[in-house]
């Protein structure tokens, strides 16, 4: 089920009502919650809810454990790494690396599995694994019942592309009901009418005009062309991804629950290190705290923390999918935070306007260097695209889409808080007005947008 | 409770959409805004709504459904609420 759809929509008047009413009564409204998202996720599959909720039991039953024994930590996140492993990775391991090498031996190459991956799966194992590390910590305690904690991995405003909502942050929410006094709603729908807009509006179109079409064939674009697709494609997974994120951050609101910001206009960041504490933060902070500080962080001398921030960004160029052009991204990411902390790129808090501007564009540029390797089906595809940047002869920019990149790009040089400021003028208005005014732009968007569902990027993932 | 917008909570550290001084509604003012949002949703796309129903597994509920969705359709185009969205879409629309 996608966010834009009427489907979902009556889907979520319909919990909406049910789950302020059964308010008074927490267990049965955790229970109406875990059934609806399981709805939700069947509306793709029904046995995907069989998969999420067996890894939701595994890391029930060891999180039992984990407190005082290592053994069960290291077993529950081998398990659920073997699922993930095995829905993701064994088909590029069986095809890239296996079967590589029997060729090169003269064996038969081993068959692949093309096993369908699952929606969200890469998601909700990270929140497992969280959930786990979290108890181990003692910054949660232990769910006695399998319940809470197949809600905090299945809730379904999260479900199918994250936020990936720490253990620690979600779960305490989970044991005391919301106030039905207090619900956010002037932000709450902000969030979901602007990210509404940006994926409608802007990812969609640019998507199916510019993006899609340059990336197919990159033998076919000038230097103006493969610059713009390559802007454009900065503006589209920024548009695609971030809206997802604020829907999902205003569903979950309507409701009482609270995710942190997701996106913080990331394309203002004056350095790498600056882009990753504002471009999907769940997922920056997830291996901050579970993988690059474990591995010691930068307490270890300027080498060993080299180290750590590559295997961090590696695996996190690996999370996002099985393939080479992934691979290389997570470490031209880490390579990049490396050299940026050797030489002391990073512009500091005290550094000068034109400093700080010279940062800006030069992480901008660095960034879209990588979503070619990210966007590009292949490595060959990504060399064809970054070819297409030195044929000057006969350049020809396409007017109407450098429009729709800037302007998606301008959501960057908007005041850092002006959604809060647009919530103070409207806490003003009534309920009703307010609920006109939320349904209007709605339908002014799904008007003006192109016809069409299209799904977001990171479901792939 | 980890919600910024309830009492007693000072909101997280970090930059956050939600802050102690987030605007709060009863639910029931919520569901109210809810309510006429998806009214007037379910009016600017009354078109798309038949398109539904004429998808559904065939069946008695779905016939009963599909002639709901046609009358309700019928009286958007009385008020010629389709043409006016679809001349927007033709003057403003970005694609497609």
């Amino acid at each position: 089920m996608l966010f834009p759809t009427g489907i979902f929509a009556l889907f979520f008047a319909t919990v909406f009502c049910l789950h302020w009413l059964l308010n008074s009564r927490p267990l049965a409204n955790r229970l109406m919650l875990l059934g609806a998202s399981l709805v939700f996720y069947a509306w793709w599959s029904v046995w995907l809810c069989l998969l999420l909720l067996g890894v939701a039991g595994w890391a029930w039953a060891l999180g039992l454990f984990v407190r005082n024994r290592r053994v069960a930590l290291f077993l529950g996140i081998f398990g659920i790494l073997a699922v993930l492993g095995l829905f993701k990775y064994a088909d590029f391991f069986l095809g890239e690396i296996a079967g590589r090498m029997a060729l090169a031996l003269g064996w038969e190459a081993p068959g692949l599995l093309a096993l369908v991956l699952p929606v969200g799966i890469s998601f909700y194992c990270f929140q497992a694994i969280s959930y786990l590390l979290d108890v181990r910590a003692g910054e949660v305690t232990p769910e006695p019942w399998p319940l809470n904690v197949a809600l905090y991995l299945g809730f379904f405003p999260h479900l199918a592309a994250g936020p990936i909502v720490r253990a620690a942050h979600f779960l305490p929410q989970l044991r005391a009901p919301p106030d039905a006094r207090r619900v956010p709603m002037v932000m709450a729908g902000l969030l979901i009418a602007g990210g509404l807009a940006k994926k409608v509006l802007l990812a969609n179109t640019l998507a199916t005009e510019l993006v899609d079409p340059a990336f197919r064939d990159p033998e076919a674009l000038d230097a103006a062309g493969a610059a713009l697709a390559i802007y454009g494609y900065a503006a589209q997974i920024y548009c695609d991804f971030s809206a997802y994120s604020d829907m999902a951050i205003g569903v979950a609101a309507l409701l009482g629950y609270h995710f942190p910001r997701n996106f913080d206009q990331p394309y203002r960041a004056a350095s790498l290190r600056d882009f990753w504490q504002r471009w999907h933060i769940s997922l920056s902070f997830w291996f901050r705290d579970y993988v690059y500080k474990p591995l010691g962080g930068n307490r270890g001398g300027r080498w060993f923390t080299a180290r750590n921030a590559m295997l961090a960004m590696v695996l996190s160029g690996l999370w996002h999918g099985a393939a080479w052009t992934f691979l290389l991204w997570g470490a031209v990411h880490g390579a990049g935070l490396v050299l940026e902390r050797w030489l002391g790129l990073a512009p500091g808090e005290g550094a000068g306007r034109w400093r700080r501007w010279l940062g800006v564009l030069l992480t901008f540029h660095l960034v879209c260097l990588g979503w070619v390797l990210f966007r590009a089906p292949d490595l060959a595809g990504a060399g064809a695209m970054l070819a297409a940047l030195g044929r000057w002869e006969g350049i020809s920019p396409a007017w109407p889409m450098l429009a729709l990149v800037a302007a998606a790009l301008a959501l960057h040089a908007l005041p850092p808080n002006w959604q809060q400021g647009l919530e103070r003028r409207l806490a003003h208005w009534p309920a009703w007005a307010l609920g006109l005014g939320f349904g209007a732009v709605v339908v002014l968007v799904l008007v003006l947008g192109p016809s069409g569902v299209a799904p977001f990027i990171y479901f792939q993932f | 409770m980890r919600q910024p917008w309830l009492p007693g909570n000072e909101g997280l550290q970090a930059a956050d959409d939600f802050s102690p001084a987030s605007d709060v509604r009863p639910a029931r003012a919520v569901a109210l805004a809810l309510a006429l949002a998806l009214l007037l949703l379910a009016m600017g796309r009354s078109g798309q709504i038949v398109d539904v129903a004429f998808g559904l597994e065939p069946g008695a509920l779905a016939d009963a459904l599909l002639a709901a969705a046609e009358a309700w359709h019928g009286t958007m185009t009385t008020l010629g609420l389709p043409e006016a969205l679809a001349s927007l879409h033709r003057a403003l629309g970005l694609a497609g």
